[in-house]
């Protein structure tokens, strides 16, 4: 035996090889991808109806390829697993924290609202709207903050390691749909997080074969 | 005529449970211990046996049982899942013990 039986990194191997097809990078590299229709917004005549339809086209085809692609393409190659109590208990934290974080969003969200109806209020509490540069950098950095340490936590739960990579990206990619307003940094951020999505995927096909019909236990 | 065996420690390797031992079977039974449960494809991917080779030490498990199989339907399509039995857990749990026992009193 060249290696010891070590039982918690054969159940971190097989828990991991789940995130290894590469399709929640496509996915997610997708969805900035789609937000840059929306940094459109600021630069073109294009009816507001029309780039949030687009905005929500490319997230639903980024959900469906992610949907078709494990359903077709992952499970019948790497086949199903269900881990144990453990990973269960460590999922119900992840989704405890992530609504935690997603209600602290939404408190923040309408604070903002709420000060920016209310300047008065606002300048009491020391937020004056007289530099717009100084406001709209302020926006960036809390929308920045709101994606990145969602991600993070969806990674730290999942062992994800990619996740904290992508973390980055998504909160550079929020910050400059923000502050520039173009589109060609939400591209790029977005390719950043597709490439190597895609790399995975193509490697994880070669390493997967489909395996024969007659594998089952019937 | 056979010796006796002299050594009084390495009797307890006469009471290793062999359906265990066996290198193919162990690995299987560690990857079942660690998770819930999982298909076939699932096990070849992970222990890098064949159809042929998983489904007989299957067959020996599941025989002792140590290993139970779940048959339900996705949609259409039959979903097979392997599990270890509570028989299987403390199968695996014992040799466990028993070799660490066994291998940490023999001397350097």
């Amino acid at each position: 035996m060249s290696e010891p039986l070590d039982l918690k990194t054969i159940e971190k191997k097989a828990f991991r090889a789940v995130h290894q097809d590469g399709l929640w990078d496509i996915y997610i590299g997708g969805i900035v991808m789609s937000m840059s229709v929306l940094a459109y917004s600021t630069s073109s005549e294009a009816k507001p109806f029309l780039r949030f339809g687009l905005y929500l086209a490319g997230m639903g085809l980024s959900y469906l390829l992610f949907w078709a692609g494990k359903k077709y393409i992952t499970v019948p190659r790497l086949g199903q697993v269900k881990f144990g109590p453990r990973r269960q208990k460590r999922r119900l934290t992840m989704m405890i924290v992530l609504a935690g974080i997603v209600l602290l969003q939404l408190v923040i969200l309408a604070g903002t609202i709420f000060l920016w109806q209310n300047p008065e209020r606002a300048a009491v509490l020391g937020f004056s709207q007289t530099d717009p540069d100084l406001e709209r950098l302020l926006v960036a950095t809390v929308g920045a903050l709101f994606v990145g340490p969602s991600m993070v936590f969806l990674a730290y739960f999942n062992e994800f390691m990619r996740g904290y990579y992508i973390a980055v990206i998504l909160s550079l990619a929020v910050f400059s749909l923000i502050w520039f307003g173009e589109p060609v940094y939400l591209i790029l951020s977005g390719l950043l997080i597709l490439i190597p999505g895609v790399v995975l995927f193509i490697r994880f096909l070669r390493n997967h074969p489909l395996p024969p019909a007659e594998v089952s236990y019937d | 005529m056979t010796e006796p065996l002299l050594n009084p420690e390495l009797a307890g390797l006469t009471e290793i449970d062999r359906l265990v031992h066996e290198p193919a079977r162990l690995m299987l039974m560690a990857v079942l211990y660690v998770i819930d449960s999982a298909d076939f494809i699932f096990l070849m991917n992970q222990t890098g046996m064949t159809w042929g080779n998983l489904s007989a030490h299957m067959s020996k498990l599941e025989e002792a049982g140590y290993l139970e199989v779940e048959k339900s339907f996705k949609g259409r399509r039959p979903n097979t899942m392997l599990r270890l039995t509570p028989q299987g857990r403390s199968a695996f749990q014992a040799y466990r013990s028993k070799m660490k026992q066994v291998l940490d009193h023999l001397p350097e």
